[in-house]
C-alpha cells in the first residue's frame, strides 16, 4: 500500500501579519454589539435634564446597533483582512511591491501602478437615505485604530511604519477630481500630511490617481470607503457604461489603487453600477449589502422606539400600545433619520406643552408639525416605503432619474400616446377631406 | 485602542516620515535613494519634501560628498546614525580618511547652517567629473529586481576608483548622464540606462585602483587616516623627500614625472573626457601636496594615483 505524503499544515498569509494583527478585529458578534453600542441612558437618568441637552445626547451619543451593523462590520473587516493578504511589512516583498507599483518596468519613471499581486476587492452598501448606512459604517470604522505606528522591529528594513487601516471620503461633488482630493484629504486628516494642498485639481485626474495610489501603498491603507456614491450619476443622467465618465472613473480607481473599495449609496447607485457589467461585478463581488427601512414587525425597530420614547422623551417608563407603535411607524416609515427627527420634535413638544403621558393625539400633533420634512424622507404620505414599493410599478419608483429613451418598436403605447395618435389620425382625415 | 500619531508628521520634517515609510534599501546610493523617494512621493510638493536641503534639486553628484547627502545624513532626527548611513550609502570609508576631521566638521557645520561652504570637500572634483559616471553591475541589477522590485544604484559601485563589482567580481557598466539630466531622471537602473551603458574594460591600472579602493572600504575612516599617514611617510622616504614645517622638498625629476603620469593616467581612465594636463598642472595636484602630512584635503583618486606612481618610480610598495 502506498502511503500518501504528509501534507504540511496550511497557514494563512495574514496569520503573522502585523498590518492585520494590530487591527484588533472583533470576531464575536456579541462583543462587537456591546462595544459599538452607545447608550448613555443605561448609565444616566435624564429626568431632570432639559430638552436641548436630551436632544443632543440622543442625536450624537445614542447608537443602538442592529444586525446590519454586525454584517457591515464583518464585511469591512473581511475586506481589510483580505486586502492585506499580500501586504506584509515584515517581508521585503512589501517594499519591493511598493517600488514595483510606482516605478516598475518603465523607461521613464512616471509612477504607474504595475504591481504583480492584484488586489481587486470591491463592495457596496446600498440602502435608502436615512436608513443609517453611513452612521453604521462610521461606527464600524471607529472600531478600527485610526493609525497604527509599527515599531522598527516589525518591519523588514528596521524602520517604523505608520499604517492607516482605512480612509473614508464623501463624494460631495460630481467631479471625479474632488473625489480624489477628498481621499487625499482623508489621509491628511489622519496623519497630518499635506496631500490635499500639494495636489490641486489642475494637476489632472491621472496625476491625482497616481498620487493617491502611491500614498495608499506607502501608508498601507487597507480599505477605501466612498460615501454618497449616487452623486456619481452625472447631471445629464447618462449612466450607460460607454457614456458615463464617472463609471469609467470608478473602474479606473478600482484598477489603480489596488486597495479594497467600499461604496455606500442609495438605490440609485445600484442602477448606476448595473449599467456597466464590469463595474457592477467589481463593486458587488466581495460585499453586497442591501439595507431597507425597518419593517413594522421588526423587533429591533420596536425596541428602538420604546427606548427613545421612554428614556429620552418622557424619561420614565410609559405604556406604549401596539397602536402607538404602529402610528409612529406610519409617520416614520421605519426610517431611522425620520425617527430621529420625529423624536426630537416629540421631545420639544412634550417639554413645551408639559405633557406627561403618551397619546395618539400627541403623536399626531407632532407629526402634523413636522410632516413636510417627514413626508419627504418617507416619500409617500402615511405610507412606508416598503409597502409602497410593492404596489408602485417599477417605472414610477424610478421617477427620480431621467427615463432612458427606448426604441419606438419596443416602447409600449401609453393611453396618452394612443389618444394623441387618434387625434392625429382624425386631423389627417379632416385635412384630406379639405 | 486607537493609535493616533498625527504628531509624528506634524512635529518632524516631512522627510523623516517618508524616509521611514519608504526606507533606503541596503547598500543603495544615497543621492539615488533621494531621487527614488521624490518619484515615489509624487503627491508631495518637491519643495516641501526637499526643504531639508534648501534645494529642490539633488545638486552636483560628481562630488564624493554631495550637499544633499550631507543635509540628509546630518538632519536632527538622523544624528544618531549619520556615520553608519554615510558608510553604507555613500561609501564614506573611501573618502573620509582623506579629510582632516576638523575640516570635515567645518564643512558639515556650514552645510547645516545653510552657509555656502566650499563647493566641494575635495579639490578639483568638478574637473574630475568625467571620472565619476554612474556605475552598476549587470548581475546586481538582476538580483535587485528580484529582491527589491527595482534595480537600485549601489553606493559601492559609485566610488570613483571602483571598476569591478566586489560581490560578483565582474566589470562594472558605466552610464554618463547627458547635459541637463540629473539622477532624478534615472532614480533606478531602468532599461534605458542599460541600453546606453558600456562596460568598463579592466586594465592593470583599474585593477590596482580597484584593489586599493576595496582596501579603503574595509578599514574604518579613523584607521584609514592613520594608514594614509604611514603611506605618505613611506612614499616620501622612498622618493627622498624632506618635509619641514613650511614646505616639502621633492626631487624635480619625480615632480615632473608625476605631472606627466597624472595627466596620462586620468586620460586613460576617462579617454572621452577633456585633457587633464591643465588639472595636473595645478599646485594642489603636485606631488609635494600629496606627500605633505599637513595638507588638509586630498582627492582620493589623485592620492591613489600618487601611490601607484610611487610604486612604479621607486621601491615603495602600497601593500
Amino acid at each position: 500500500m502506498k502511503l500518501r505524503p504528509q501534507k504540511s499544515q496550511w497557514v494563512s498569509p495574514t496569520a503573522c501579519n502585523p498590518l492585520v494583527a494590530k487591527l484588533n478585529l472583533i470576531r464575536d458578534k456579541q462583543a462587537f454589539m456591546s462595544q459599538v453600542e452607545l447608550r448613555q441612558d443605561k448609565q444616566f437618568n435624564f429626568s431632570g435634564v432639559d430638552a436641548r441637552e436630551r436632544k443632543r445626547v440622543f442625536g450624537s451619543e445614542f447608537y443602538e446597533p442592529s444586525d446590519f451593523a454586525w454584517k457591515i462590520y464583518e464585511a469591512i473587516s473581511e475586506m481589510i483582512e483580505f486586502g492585506y493578504r499580500f501586504k506584509n511589512i515584515t517581508y521585503p516583498s512589501f517594499y519591493a511591491d511598493m517600488n514595483k507599483a510606482a516605478l516598475g518596468g518603465q523607461k521613464r519613471v512616471e509612477g504607474k501602478i504595475e504591481a504583480n499581486k492584484k488586489i481587486d476587492m470591491g463592495g457596496c452598501i446600498i440602502g435608502p437615505a436615512g436608513v443609517g448606512k453611513s452612521e453604521t459604517v462610521n461606527r464600524a470604522v471607529d472600531m478600527l485604530p485610526a493609525t497604527i505606528l509599527h515599531p522598527a522591529s516589525d518591519t523588514a528594513y528596521q524602520k517604523p511604519f505608520l499604517q492607516i487601516p482605512c480612509i473614508k471620503a464623501d463624494i460631495n461633488g460630481r467631479s471625479t477630481l474632488s473625489v480624489l482630493q477628498n481621499l487625499l484629504a482623508a489621509i491628511d486628516d489622519k496623519i497630518g500630511t499635506k496631500y490635499y494642498e500639494d495636489n490641486p485639481q489642475r494637476k489632472g485626474e491621472g496625476h491625482l490617481i497616481e498620487a493617491l495610489a502611491n500614498a495608499c501603498w506607502q501608508h498601507g491603507i487597507g480599505l477605501v470607503i466612498l460615501d454618497e456614491g449616487q452623486m456619481l450619476i452625472t447631471e445629464s443622467g447618462k449612466t450607460s457604461g460607454k457614456d458615463s465618465p464617472n463609471a469609467k472613473f470608478l473602474q479606473r480607481l478600482f484598477n489603480s489603487l489596488k486597495v479594497p473599495i467600499l461604496l455606500i449609496g442609495t438605490p440609485e447607485l445600484e442602477d448606476f453600477l448595473s449599467c456597466n457589467a464590469h463595474t457592477l461585478r467589481r463593486y458587488k463581488k466581495d460585499a453586497d449589502i442591501t439595507l431597507d427601512n425597518y419593517p413594522q414587525d421588526s423587533d429591533y425597530w420596536e425596541e428602538l422606539v420604546i427606548t427613545i420614547i421612554q428614556q429620552y422623551v418622557f424619561c420614565r417608563d410609559v405604556v406604549m400600545s401596539n397602536k402607538h407603535l404602529r402610528q409612529i411607524y406610519v409617520y416614520t416609515a421605519g426610517n431611522y433619520s425620520a425617527l430621529q427627527i420625529y423624536c426630537k420634535a416629540l421631545i420639544d413638544h412634550v417639554e413645551a406643552s408639559n405633557i406627561t403621558s403618551l397619546s395618539e393625539k400627541l403623536l399626531k400633533d407632532v407629526y402634523e408639525l413636522n410632516k413636510s420634512v417627514l413626508n419627504k424622507l418617507t416619500r409617500f404620505h402615511n405610507k412606508p416605503i416598503k409597502e409602497i414599493s410593492l404596489k408602485v410599478p417599477k417605472l414610477v419608483s424610478k421617477n427620480t432619474k431621467r427615463a432612458v429613451p427606448m426604441p419606438n418598436d419596443q416602447s409600449p403605447d401609453s393611453v396618452a400616446l394612443n389618444q394623441s395618435k387618434e387625434l392625429g389620425r382624425a386631423a389627417h382625415d379632416l385635412f384630406r377631406k379639405g | 485602542m486607537t493609535y493616533f500619531v498625527r504628531g509624528r508628521v506634524m512635529n518632524t520634517h516631512i522627510i523623516d516620515h517618508y524616509a521611514a515609510q519608504i526606507p533606503i534599501l541596503p547598500g543603495e546610493y544615497l543621492p539615488a535613494y533621494l531621487a527614488r523617494l521624490r518619484k515615489l512621493t509624487n503627491g508631495v510638493d518637491p519643495k516641501r519634501l526637499m526643504s531639508f536641503s534648501g534645494s529642490v534639486q539633488l545638486g552636483k553628484l560628481h562630488q564624493l560628498f554631495p550637499r544633499v547627502a550631507s543635509c540628509f545624513a546630518y538632519r536632527e532626527s538622523a544624528r544618531e546614525y549619520s556615520g553608519a548611513l554615510l558608510k553604507e550609502h555613500l561609501g564614506s570609508r573611501f573618502w573620509r580618511g582623506f579629510t582632516d576631521e576638523q575640516a570635515y566638521r567645518e564643512h558639515i557645520k556650514c552645510v547645516k547652517i545653510r552657509v555656502k561652504s566650499k563647493r566641494s570637500v575635495f579639490e578639483g572634483e568638478e574637473i574630475l567629473d568625467g571620472l565619476k559616471p554612474m556605475k552598476f553591475c549587470a548581475e546586481c541589477r538582476v538580483a535587485d529586481i528580484e529582491k527589491y522590485g527595482a534595480p537600485i544604484w549601489h553606493a559601492t559601485h559609485q566610488i570613483t576608483s571602483m571598476y569591478a563589482c566586489a560581490e560578483h567580481s565582474k566589470p562594472l557598466l558605466s552610464f554618463q548622464l547627458k547635459a541637463g539630466e540629473t539622477l532624478l531622471d534615472y532614480p533606478l537602473i531602468n532599461d534605458e540606462v542599460l541600453s546606453l551603458s558600456s562596460v568598463i574594460k579592466p586594465d592593470e591600472l583599474r585593477n590596482w585602483l580597484n584593489n586599493q579602493s576595496n582596501q579603503l572600504l574595509k578599514i574604518s575612516s579613523e584607521d584609514n587616516r592613520y594608514r594614509l599617514k604611514d603611506v605618505k611617510s613611506s612614499m616620501a622616504s622612498a622618493m627622498g623627500a624632506r618635509e619641514n614645517t613650511r614646505s616639502m622638498h621633492v626631487d624635480i625629476t619625480y615632480r615632473l614625472e608625476w605631472r606627466k603620469y597624472l595627466s596620462s593616467a586620468l586620460t586613460r581612465l576617462c579617454p572621452s573626457a577633456q585633457n587633464y594636463a591643465f588639472f595636473s598642472g595645478k599646485a594642489n595636484s603636485g606631488l609635494a601636496q600629496q606627500l605633505k602630512q599637513t595638507a588638509r584635503v586630498r582627492h582620493p583618486l589623485v592620492f591613489l594615483l600618487a601611490m601607484k606612481f610611487a610604486e612604479e618610480a621607486t621601491e615603495f610598495k602600497a601593500s
